[in-house]
């Protein structure tokens, strides 16, 4: 607390204080969750009904409307989780390394659903749920590199000590991240069996592509959104005994 | 690391020195742990025939990968015991509150623990490569990129033993935060034996590892060395 | 723009993809619904526990902050 530290804007403290941060976030809110859910439904629907089916695959082409957001974000949520880590320890800022908890599994449950829904749309097109397929297989590897950034979390049981563990294995991870691609890549090429090709239009018809882009915005808020609620319930937890937390328990109720 | 007064370069490479035989010392009063993960890997080498196939035309075609695979395991396996002992005695406490540089003490530590468990891994190696009838093509690569690729996984290992060292039965976590970034080691080694076994050149492969092992030497050490704060003084 | 199938029949069966498809949005609507409401929960419990909290007990809190 005493720490002098460099001359930042005034948001920045703000936002580095749970407080702060509670208050600051409090209005954003309904905002967001409205944009998520008219983004989400509209894409949606938008996607489901109105795009026009894939020339070759049909309509199980829909599923892209979820997995490539769902993909996008759980790669970019690696990396979200790995700044929130480094901040943490190079300012030693409480509040990112409570960003970085919240953003572990919030990643690991995207991985999840473009794993699934890859899954759910590899067997209308390759006739098998599961392919080795690069892509595939490096998005198996993200999943589990952030399930042992959770796993590291849960094994301490001194909070400071279990964030600032899970940020140097979040920042390992980020170092690695491109060479596993890179090294899967590489990898594909070489066992690359001839019946299998990941059909991606080079260049998709605006049809197809603009509700995508709906559902990569919705996918952004909805990040955004479930990002800072676990931020805000993890404050309330670890500032429980504090005076203002338990001042808005109580306002709340009344 | 903060103090401005710069320990003498002598004194640090002596307690590097030190550290280096001290390490080897102990392995080898623990000799039967040591051989550890050595009879691990050739204990697996005798399942896969009888769960696969004892036929070596087949056996030849998955000898390199799973050589391969069961080295990194036999790494992994022993990557648990790098600070565990030191930790329990007290002795990994002096370590990080001594004036050397921690990041080179813990390089000290990497070096012995690719000794006794990566070079005999390797040393070990044709002897699984004939077991598993890889064909003669493959058995100086083999050797060459499990040299190099042992030495990868060693260090790669040490961040996790790391993290993991003050957790009472760390050993899983370990694999589970280690065995991912394990797998470009994994993929080269793998295809380089691969590519001799099939009359290629496996240089670009061997090349490809040598990086691996630079880019781990550098940041390995550093890294293992926060995460070794971390664990000890939270 | 106009909707793609004749009939909603042929919209929930989407030619015969229409198990694949339905099955990854429901996965993802309901990950999505766990992410959002698990959070909300926890705030909820954390917050009603606190609440429950003798006011006072333990804090530097006076009587006056009683009847809120």
């Amino acid at each position: 607390m005493a720490r002098t530290r460099p001359i930042m804007p005034a948001w920045f403290h703000r936002l580095g204080s749970p407080k702060g941060f509670y208050s600051m976030t409090t209005p954003w809110l309904p905002w967001l969750a409205a944009a998520s859910l008219v983004l989400l439904i509209g894409g949606a629907v938008w996607g489901l009904g109105f795009a026009p089916a894939d020339a070759k695959q049909g309509n199980s082409f829909r599923i892209i409307y979820i997995h490539v957001p769902s993909a996008f974000l759980a790669l970019a949520g690696y990396y979200v989780m790995a700044v929130a880590g480094a901040i943490g320890l190079i300012w030693r800022m409480k509040l990112s390394f409570v960003a970085m908890k919240a953003a572990a599994p919030l990643g690991a449950a995207l991985t999840l659903i473009s794993l699934v829904t890859g899954a759910l749309w590899g067997k209308p097109t390759w006739g098998t749920y599961w392919v080795w397929d690069a892509r595939i297989t490096s998005m198996l590897v993200l999943f589990f590199l952030y399930l042992g950034v959770i796993a590291l979390h849960y094994a301490y049981t001194n909070g400071e000590a279990a964030g600032k563990a899970a940020a140097v294995l979040a920042l390992v991870g980020t170092a690695n991240i491109p060479i596993i691609y890179k090294s899967v890549d590489w990898w594909y090429t070489l066992h690359q069996p001839a019946t299998i090709k990941l059909t991606e239009a080079p260049s998709m018809h605006p049809s197809m592509f603009q509700p995508l882009l709906v559902m990569i915005a919705g996918f952004y808020c909805l990040y955004a959104l479930v990002l800072i609620l676990n931020i805000r319930a993890e404050i309330l937890h670890r500032e429980r005994g504090s005076h203002w937390v338990v001042e808005l328990a109580r306002s709340r109720r009344s | 690391m903060s103090a401005p007064d710069v320990v003498p370069t002598l004194a640090t490479g002596r307690a590097f020195r030190a550290l280096l035989v001290r390490d080897l010392t102990l392995a080898f009063r623990h000799r039967g742990e040591m051989a550890n993960p050595l009879i691990f890997f050739v204990m697996v080498a005798t399942l896969i025939p009888l769960g696969v196939t004892p036929e070596s035309r087949q056996l030849a075609a998955l000898a390199p990968g799973i050589i391969w695979v069961m080295a990194l395991l036999a790494s992994l396996l022993s990557a648990e015991s790098l600070f565990l002992a030191d930790y329990r005695d007290g002795t990994l406490e002096q370590l990080v509150l001594s004036p050397q540089p921690l990041w080179l003490m813990v390089l000290a530590k990497i070096t012995v623990h690719w000794l006794v468990t990566g070079l005999p891994l390797t040393l070990l190696s044709p002897l699984l490569g004939i077991m598993l009838s890889l064909p003669a093509a493959g058995f100086g690569s083999l050797m060459v990129s499990l040299v190099l690729g042992t030495a990868a996984l060693s260090m790669i290992g040490a961040i996790g033993a790391a993290l993991t060292v003050a957790i009472s039965r760390g050993g899983l976590l370990l694999s589970l935060i280690v065995m991912p970034l394990y797998m470009p080691v994994l993929i080269f080694g793998a295809s380089a034996v691969q590519l001799a076994v099939d009359g290629m050149s496996p240089a670009g492969n061997l090349a490809v590892l040598g990086a691996l092992l630079a880019f781990s030497c550098l940041l390995s050490p550093f890294a293992t060395a926060g995460a070794l704060r971390v664990s000890l003084h939270g | 723009m106009s909707f793609q199938f004749d009939s909603l029949t042929a919209f929930y069966t989407m030619g015969g993809h229409g198990p694949f498809v339905w099955l990854s949005y429901l996965f993802t609507l309901m990950v999505l619904v766990w992410l959002v409401a698990s959070p909300l929960l926890r705030a909820r419990r954390l917050r009603a526990a606190l609440a429950r909290r003798r006011p006072g007990a333990g804090h530097h809190r006076s009587a006056e902050e009683k009847e809120s």
